[in-house]
């Protein structure tokens, strides 16, 4: 099809795209008219209150929820109803919270973002293992293959799942508070490897309670409040939006260290 | 990196460790089924011990030989049950997400048990035999699982409680029909009733065993075929989901089709309790998680668990026979009860101790 082509490489189509987009999860209205791209390249900060409607808008946009109205595209298709394993190749999604079943292992955990990639009977190739190992060092993680996925403690297993939907190759992520029970070092490198990855052409969109790490790496902010979009642009502008203030119910101040490096903290 | 490699090998599931275990599992099996129809010793009318572990059992004219014809069927009917009731449970482990879960949690059982005794009650055996029970058990199975599959699906989606929830609401429902059944019948169909439930092989003939081979191979391999798709629901329907996994499509199948394995394997053997429960536990803790080795390693345990049962069924109290089902439910109690206390099995099941 056409779009196997539309690499996320091309600056003009944006790779990700809403419009009008509404959700209603048991008739009730959780997102209501979204509008807004995002292109290759972008990494973007999505913040709101709880109950917001973030994590309701990504899981909209990883095609797990039907639309109430309007569209989303993505790389110039819908992902509500798209076969799953050609839109794994292009999405990966990290849910908010995964409980795992039965006592997998951390490499076969993170070995199933390989899934889309597999064929036959799927035993892990070359390939694979080679994709899996340097998603789990991205992720600082190698050290815990051997170990339990169920047995880990909330920030590794966090960093194990971000590991899984990395080594699934896609050019858009989509990760839900990637950085959620993780310490500030490695919610930093989960950072850093997230813009690297976007700075290579990937698109990300993250959910994120924590405004200073959006301030320093995100290169767009969405503001959502009661599932509606208002504010969006660059960080520090939307994250000092009188619209974001009376969202949250307390203003972000955007302040400069004194390396000069930006910071944010809710004032 | 190699250091990475050798030490993280061991965890993951490749074609030869696959072929390892199912190549040894499958010869161990293999020897259990010629050895198990030779053992016990039984008497001729005379009063005269019998063996068949002697060179008698080779003369086809001998009584040796015609007790071992009439055990070998008996033998691959376990075999057959065996191995549908163990990758039976591991296949609705897997899409509950819930190591409880058995194909009798899903009122399966209880349906086809209901279907059985209205077959009893209303004298199908008069007119069809004793085959004619197994085939309402069938087709009790089968109308069960479209109820219970009904109920439990919205919107496109196979939500694991409301499986649970509907399995065991209408399991409850077909139990107390059942009861209420027994009690309006007279003493002989009731204990008919009764020796059907307990389930067991004693009176197997080969067109039986015929019959059943095909829908219970094939639904093993059907399940088989689906068992990376398992492996990605251990993480979740929308995680499944984003890795690329059918999930609506992987979970209708797989209960579908363990659902029908179950319903033929109680239409050959009556019900027999446990096996889909115990052997999916006890060779996840042995071989691990994986679905691609646990499914298929499920159902050569399974049907290795059955003939130890059967085979002790038929021995223990020779001459008289106990029915398998009892057997199965008697060893698998305390079996249970043994990895429920057990903090190193519980570690491995529920990763957690």
């Amino acid at each position: 099809m056409a779009t196997e082509q539309a690499k996320v490489g091309t600056a003009q189509a944006p790779a990700i795209t809403l419009r009008g987009a509404s959700v209603a999860l048991s008739r009730r209205t959780i997102i209501a008219g979204i509008d807004a791209d995002a292109h290759a390249g972008n990494l973007v900060a999505i913040i709101g209150p709880n109950g917001s409607g973030k994590s309701t808008l990504l899981r909209a946009i990883a095609g797990l929820l039907p639309l109430a109205g309007g569209n989303i595209e993505v790389l110039g298709r819908a992902p509500f109803g798209a076969a799953r394993r050609s839109l794994a190749r292009q999405l990966c999604y990290l849910p908010q919270q995964t409980e795992l079943a039965f006592g997998f292992s951390v490499e076969e955990v993170v070995l199933l973002g390989r899934y889309a990639q597999q064929r036959g009977a799927g035993f892990a190739d070359a390939a694979d293992v080679a994709a899996a190992h340097e998603a789990m060092t991205r992720c600082d993680v190698t050290h815990l293959a051997a170990r339990r996925f169920d047995q880990l403690s909330g920030g590794e297993a966090r960093r194990v799942l971000l590991a899984q939907a990395l080594c699934q190759a896609a050019t858009c992520l989509l990760l839900d508070e990637p950085t959620a029970a993780i310490d500030p070092a490695h919610a930093r490198s989960v950072m850093q490897l997230v813009r690297a990855q976007c700075e290579r052409g990937a698109v990300a969109l993250l959910v994120t309670h924590d405004v200073d790490l959006a301030l320093r790496y995100a290169t767009r902010v969405w503001a959502l409040d009661g599932g509606a979009l208002v504010a969006q642009g660059e960080p520090a502008t939307v994250l000092q939006d009188p619209a974001v203030t009376k969202a949250f119910g307390i203003a972000i101040h955007v302040g400069q260290l004194p390396s000069g490096q930006p910071f944010a903290v809710p004032a | 990196m190699s250091g990475f490699v050798s030490s993280a090998t061991p965890t993951r599931l490749t074609a030869q460790r696959l072929a390892t275990v199912l190549g040894s599992a499958t010869l161990l099996l293999a020897l259990l089924a010629v050895l198990a129809p030779l053992l016990g010793v039984t008497a001729d009318a005379h009063g005269r011990h019998l063996s068949l572990l002697s060179t008698a059992a080779f003369d086809p004219s001998s009584t040796e030989n015609a007790i071992l014809w009439v055990r070998i069927p008996r033998v691959l009917a376990c075999l057959l049950v065996g191995a549908a009731l163990g990758a039976s449970g591991a296949g609705l482990q897997a899409i509950l997400r819930n190591p409880l879960a058995e194909p009798f949690t899903l009122g399966i059982s209880s349906g086809s048990a209901l279907a059985a005794v209205i077959a009893i009650r209303i004298g199908v055996e008069t007119w069809l035999g004793a085959a004619g029970v197994g085939f309402a058990a069938l087709l009790g199975a089968g109308a069960t699982l479209l109820v219970v599959w009904r109920l439990a699906r919205t919107e496109q989606r196979l939500p694991a409680a409301t499986l649970v929830l509907a399995g065991v609401t209408v399991s409850m429902f077909c139990s107390a029909a059942s009861v209420l059944i027994q009690y309006t019948s007279d003493f002989s169909e009731v204990s008919r009733m009764l020796r059907w439930m307990m389930g067991g092989l004693e009176s197997m003939r080969l067109s039986t065993v015929g019959w059943a081979a095909a829908p219970i191979v094939v639904g093993i391999a059907t399940l088989i075929a689906f068992t990376r798709e398992l492996n990605a629901l251990a993480a979740g329907e929308e995680a499944a989901a984003s890795v690329g996994v059918a999930v609506a499509r992987t979970q209708s199948v797989v209960f579908i089709v363990a659902s029908l394995l179950v319903g033929v394997s109680i239409a050959v053997a009556g019900p027999i309790g446990f096996v889909g429960l115990i052997v999916p536990h006890a060779i996840r803790g042995t071989v691990g998680p994986d679905h691609r080795l646990l499914v298929p390693a499920s159902a050569l345990g399974g049907a290795a668990l059955l003939l130890i049962c059967d085979s002790l069924a038929r021995m223990v109290a020779a001459p008289a026979q106990l029915p398998a089902g009892a057997v199965t439910a008697v060893l698998g109690g305390p079996f249970f009860i043994f990895i429920l206390v057990g903090h190193k099995w519980r570690a491995n099941l529920w990763g957690r101790s």
